[in-house]
């Protein structure tokens, strides 16, 4: 695969699950597009698999982050909020089709916006390691096996850190009309 | 958190994984009252309390395409910055 192909499967993901665990949009995308220069770098020494390539690119992007938020002495997420003022009890109406989801047939909700703050708030309630275990397996689209090699631990309590993850997301967004 | 072994003299199995620079140090029962010696400090490992394991979780637990996890999906949908120029 070409780096290009490689961007286009991989960009994607590694944007949605930068900005679900805490990033701005416009941070998520700076470090999306940093990984990928730093890929092309080390081109010579890749393994041309895709999950070789998508296990290095989640690799890089954590320890950019990481990189900034020391830089910048707080989490990326702290500061978005605040910026968009969400944290104000008014805006945590739910709007009335924010979600809906029916037996198997899920509605686009009309508020993505509003939804990705209530996720993205609800995940930051989250312990950290179920956080990154749930995120990386669900938004990431990561198998569990590399999530498991991402967090540095066993499968088996990758999935468990998925299971409990979903149960305490499911109590936290319990007041949004989903039947999960 | 750092405790003190010296005024450590109940200790309970609450505490956690205890480690020190000594190895493992007893949380419990006779062997954690003993004189160890020259003081020393001993921290909470870093990861807190063990996590109890579930020895089966549901494979439903795994299943992406539930109602949250459409759920999820369908909010975090963003369109990836451009191609940065590779040359």
């Amino acid at each position: 695969m070409t780096i290009e192909e490689h961007y286009n499967l991989i960009a994607p993901r590694l944007t949605n699950w930068l900005v679900s665990s805490g990033s701005s949009y416009t941070e998520a995308c700076d470090i999306v597009q940093n990984t990928f220069l730093k890929i092309w770098k080390m081109r010579d020494d890749l393994r041309d698999s895709d999950e070789a390539v998508s296990g290095l690119a989640f690799t890089i992007a954590r320890n950019l982050r990481k990189n900034l938020a020391r830089d910048e002495k707080h989490l990326a997420f702290v500061a978005d909020m605040a910026q968009e003022g969400d944290m104000e009890d008014g805006d945590y109406q739910i709007p009335k089709d924010a979600a809906v989801v029916d037996g198997r047939k899920t509605l686009m909700p009309s508020d993505a916006a509003y939804l990705r703050k209530r996720l993205k708030a609800a995940f930051a309630m989250l312990p950290p390691v179920l956080r990154e275990a749930y995120t990386l397996f669900q938004v990431a689209e990561l198998p569990v096996r590399e999530v498991a090699r991402q967090t540095g631990v066993s499968e088996n309590l990758v999935k468990v850190r998925i299971f409990r993850a979903k149960e305490k997301l499911r109590e936290i967004l319990s007041d949004l009309r989903v039947t999960f | 958190m750092e405790i003190n072994i010296n005024k450590m003299h109940n200790a309970v199995p609450s505490m956690g994984n205890i480690q020190s620079s000594a190895g493992p140090v007893p949380t419990a029962g006779k062997e954690a009252q003993r004189d160890i010696g020259p003081a020393v400090t001993i921290t909470r490992a870093e990861q807190g309390p063990t996590e109890i394991g579930i020895s089966n979780v549901p494979d439903a637990a795994l299943d992406r395409n539930d109602a949250l996890g459409r759920l999820i999906s369908s909010a975090f949908n963003m369109p990836p910055p451009p191609m940065p120029a590779f040359d």
